[in-house]
């Protein structure tokens, strides 16, 4: 596991340019906008695309099949990308942290730790999802297929979405006042429960990609 | 070390039925040309690929029961793949260093020096020839007890197929070693290998130790009458040619005593491979 993780960190040696892009962009954000749920997110979000690419990189020129000849299991290559993935995450978390403080300061405002903790957290939360999504869609269908595959569950999501409304309004649901018992609820209470789901996301989704690369053939 | 029953694979096309064995202490050479099966074989040993029929075990293990602490004693180089392309030797140290609890780094840079190869480098920019010598080296940085080798001499030139050859009979020199490895030169395998199989369309047509394959094996090459008069007992292929018939024999003493007319010509891996292959049974 930790050859691999420095693998993984090596190669990212590799997309210095897109990592100071992220970093000029999260300085503007945080500068610009005194709301900066966006540049947690933004910078949350595009560190996660770190361990997507970390595959790509894998596979670039057949390298899977030489990969798998060193002393790694497949359970113990998905594993790692899962506990890059966290690492990545956390990192831009801390990254985002000290950001947070750095502006709130140079702006003279208070800190506002509840503000910071919301942040964090809804950051935290995307980036699980993101995570657990794409990973078992990469390892399945590479890095050609994979964009195609992403954007393909996404639109599932989105029509399963309106499937549900537009059955709920036939059978005469109130979906109104079920998303409005969702709002009512306290901040903290829906973070725990996003936080919650989203573990229990990475989970299903750690089991599907191992699923994926026992079957797969290199 | 390495044992293959009846493994058999399904291609579209393709159908591999290999059965095989890589014996503690020798080197075993896997020929064939190009699309027989021998890189389907190194990746059915190595687990890349799973087998739809036989047993394949590496140690005495099945090759899916190998856990990494298996794989530490397997040095490979595979034929269309290798490390990352976007790392550089550089990178690859503290990698292989926490991979293997026997890599020898000092040894490792040295060879890489030796080998004047750039350890700052991208390995995407490397000749075919560096990607292959680094993929060498890497392998026998461990302390493997057995190494698979699919084309390792695969476009190198001259002295650097020959350097490496030596770099694997030093490998050997230290004990019970075992390699397995494929190449189209055969010149690589003559002097390098204790036993030879071929491969043809998937299936093993011949396995002989080299010492016999270069002591007992000849062509003899015959006019259309010697032909007819030819005791072909001891015959495992023969071609028409303009000048008769070529036949290949693994018994050359006995046509050289009874048959001293006849022209014989000592058989090389080469001729083999081409008659077990071209010729009729």
């Amino acid at each position: 596991m930790k050859g691999m993780l420095i693998k993984d960190f090596m190669l990212l040696k590799n997309q210095k340019q897109f990592f100071v892009t992220i970093l000029v962009f999260a300085f503007l954000f945080f500068g610009m906008y005194d709301d900066t749920t966006f540049a947690f997110t933004y910078i949350v979000v595009l560190c996660t695309l770190f361990t997507i690419s970390t595959i790509s990189y894998d596979e670039y020129d057949n390298g899977m099949s030489y990969l798998f000849t060193l002393p790694i299991s497949r359970k113990g290559y998905v594993k790692e990308k899962y506990v890059f993935g966290i690492i990545s995450i956390c990192i831009a978390l801390i990254a985002s942290t000290v950001l947070y403080f750095v502006f709130r300061m140079a702006k003279n405002q208070d800190y506002g730790v509840q503000e910071l903790l919301i942040q964090l957290f809804t950051s935290l939360m995307v980036a699980m999802f993101m995570l657990a999504f794409s990973l078992p869609i990469q390892l399945k269908f590479g890095a050609e297929k994979s964009r195609i595959a992403l954007l393909a569950v996404f639109g599932c999501i989105v029509a399963m979405g309106i499937i549900v409304v537009k059955l709920g309004e036939s059978m005469n649901l109130d979906m109104g006042s079920y998303l409005a018992k969702v709002n009512g609820m306290r901040p903290q209470m829906l973070i725990a429960a996003g936080i919650l789901i989203g573990i229990f996301a990475i989970f299903i989704s750690c089991l599907i990609s191992l699923r994926i690369i026992k079957k797969k053939e290199f | 070390m390495v044992k293959l029953r009846g493994v058999k694979k399904h291609y579209q096309g393709f159908e591999l039925d290999c059965s095989m064995a890589v014996q503690k202490g020798c080197v075993t050479g896997l020929i064939g040309k190009n699309g027989a099966g021998k890189s389907t074989t190194f990746k059915a040993i190595l687990g890349l690929i799973k087998p739809d029929e036989g047993e394949i075990r590496v140690f005495g293990k099945k090759v899916s029961d190998l856990e990494p602490v298996d794989k530490e004693k397997i040095g490979v180089v595979l034929a269309d793949s290798g490390f990352s392309g976007y790392l550089t030797i550089k990178d690859l140290i503290p990698i292989l260093d926490n991979m293997y609890e026997k890599f020898d780094k000092n040894d490792f840079i040295k060879k890489c020096k030796n080998f004047s190869l750039p350890l700052d480098k991208k390995i995407k920019d490397f000749s075919t020839g560096m990607k292959r010598k680094l993929q060498v080296l890497a392998a026998v940085s461990h302390e493997a007890e057995v190494l698979i080798l699919d084309e390792p001499t695969a476009g190198l030139d001259v002295v650097a197929r020959d350097e490496l050859l030596n770099l694997l009979r030093e490998y050997m020199e230290k004990g019970d070693r075992s390699i397995l490895i494929s190449s189209h030169i055969s010149a690589d395998l003559e002097g390098f290998c204790d036993d030879i199989f071929m491969i043809d369309d998937g299936k093993i047509v011949m396995h002989e130790e080299t010492d016999v394959l270069l002591s007992d094996y000849a062509l003899l090459k015959v006019t259309n009458q010697q032909y007819q008069m030819l005791d072909k007992k001891y015959i495992l292929r023969y071609r028409k040619e303009n000048y008769g018939y070529s036949c290949l024999t693994n018994q050359k003493q006995f046509y050289l005593e009874n048959y001293p007319d006849i022209t014989v010509e000592k058989g090389n891996i080469d001729e083999v491979i081409m008659m077990m292959i071209r010729g009729e049974e």
